[in-house]
């Protein structure tokens, strides 16, 4: 027992080593880490209340008439947010922003009507060239729409 | 009589050294940090979840994610490769240029085995014509994503804990935990997570977790105009996909590397990866 002091400091030391390290780790990780698994629980919910911006077509039937026409025809599944804009550009908590973009450019027509042999066959689709008689980069804004009514089409 | 020299010496060098005064002394220090130890221990039990805690079992208000497990169904032959799918979600989560939590792949593939594969801008602003050198005789859209894999090789690989599984399978990055190592973009075999250069951590595909906690679709499903993105609840009864899940041949993609993805596809092709 002639070392016993000596014992004493090594021991007062690794404690004092131990207390430092769980003090530094506890302070280096989050509050609810853990809490759900090996991740910061808090994050699910920041997650959750991320700002929504697309919203369904039903809210744009509250002040536009339009809506019924879009609804009942051959363009019922195309999201009127697909060719304007998310709604949140528009409206924010039942306030009006800002104007919708309207994109009347043959280029968003043709997004989807393009002539293309890796789109499903029966899908209507077009040639610009056979179709107008002009190349699809010399139409202008508008030319789908004078034949065409983009929210219910019919021909 | 050596012996009893020896034992009288230590008992002097005890007395000297560890008087009544001293023993008291480092009595308490010791005392103290055995007390700062055991006062950070419990902590670290509950929270590594080896003690059962108080803490309510699921995160938000007005949504239980023990009643949901997600699924995705891709139907490849419905695609018209519009890109819309690919602007809403860049829209709906801010995704910076360039980059794409969601994109469309077309497919071009001749006779002979020749493939022509490519993704304009990740297929946002929609596909031209385009002429591959070779008569392709199949050619189809395969719109891409996080798979959210059951088995995630991502959120394995971090090594801080910023990317998870919850409960309602879906897989998410924590960008305030993230330190942007870029391990997951490397583990993931999909190429589905980037490294975001605003924030500087790696993003991706989450499902629109803030949309389908609301109860609405992905953005990029209520986006599709031709219904070739489908998103389905598993445990529900009447579950539109999950009665193709069960009734349809369905496959998904590099089922080889095991990681059990829930984006399930009809449709693809062997050329598909």
């Amino acid at each position: 027992m002639r070392h016993t002091k000596h014992y004493w400091r090594a021991a007062f030391l690794v404690i004092l080593g131990l207390v430092a390290f769980f003090s530094f780790r506890a302070l280096l990780i989050p509050e609810s880490f853990g809490k759900f698994g090996y991740y910061r629980g808090d994050n699910v919910e920041e997650q959750m209340s991320l700002p929504v911006s697309f919203s369904k077509n039903e809210a744009c039937a509250d002040c536009h008439e339009v809506a019924a026409i879009h609804e009942s025809g051959k363009h019922k599944t195309v999201q009127c947010q697909n060719c304007h804009a998310p709604l949140a550009v528009h409206v924010v908590e039942g306030e009006m922003v800002e104007l919708m973009p309207i994109d009347r450019s043959p280029k968003l027509c043709l997004r989807c009507h393009r002539k293309l042999p890796s789109r499903p066959q029966d899908f209507p689709q077009i040639v610009a060239q056979d179709h107008t008689g002009e190349f699809e980069q010399n139409l202008k804004s508008g030319a789908c729409l004078e034949c065409h009514q983009p929210h219910s089409p019919s021909l | 009589m050596k012996e009893d020299k020896k034992t009288e010496i230590e008992k002097t060098d005890n007395k000297e050294e560890l008087g009544r005064r001293e023993f008291i002394k480092k009595g308490c220090e010791l005392a103290f940090g055995a007390f700062l130890f055991l006062g950070i221990l419990p902590i670290r039990t509950s929270r590594a979840g080896i003690t059962a805690s108080a803490e309510p079992e699921t995160p938000g208000e007005g949504y239980n994610w023990e009643e949901h497990y997600y699924a995705y169904l891709i139907d490849t032959r419905k695609c018209i490769g519009c890109g819309m799918c690919v602007r809403a979600c860049s829209l709906e989560n801010k995704v910076p240029d360039g980059f794409y939590r969601t994109w469309v792949e077309r497919y071009e593939v001749s006779e002979r085995g020749e493939v022509y594969i490519d993704s304009p801008k990740g297929g946002r602003e929609g596909f031209d014509p385009i002429f591959p050198g070779f008569h392709s005789t199949k050619a189809f859209f395969v719109p891409k994503m996080c798979n959210h894999c059951d088995n995630t090789p991502c959120s394995q690989v971090c090594p801080v804990g910023a990317s998870y599984n919850t409960k309602d399978g879906v897989v998410l990055v924590d960008e305030k935990r993230c330190v942007g190592c870029g391990y997951c973009i490397q583990a993931c075999p999909y190429g589905s997570r980037f490294l975001n250069p605003i924030t500087r951590t790696a993003n991706k595909c989450t499902w629109c977790y803030h949309r389908i906690t609301k109860g609405l679709k992905p953005a990029c499903v209520q986006a599709c105009p031709v219904g070739a993105r489908k998103f389905g609840d598993l445990k529900r009864e009447d579950d539109e996909v999950r009665r193709i899940l069960a009734t349809e041949r369905i496959n998904v993609l590099q089922a080889e590397m095991l990681t059990k993805p829930k984006c399930y596809y009809l449709g693809v092709d062997r050329e598909v990866r």
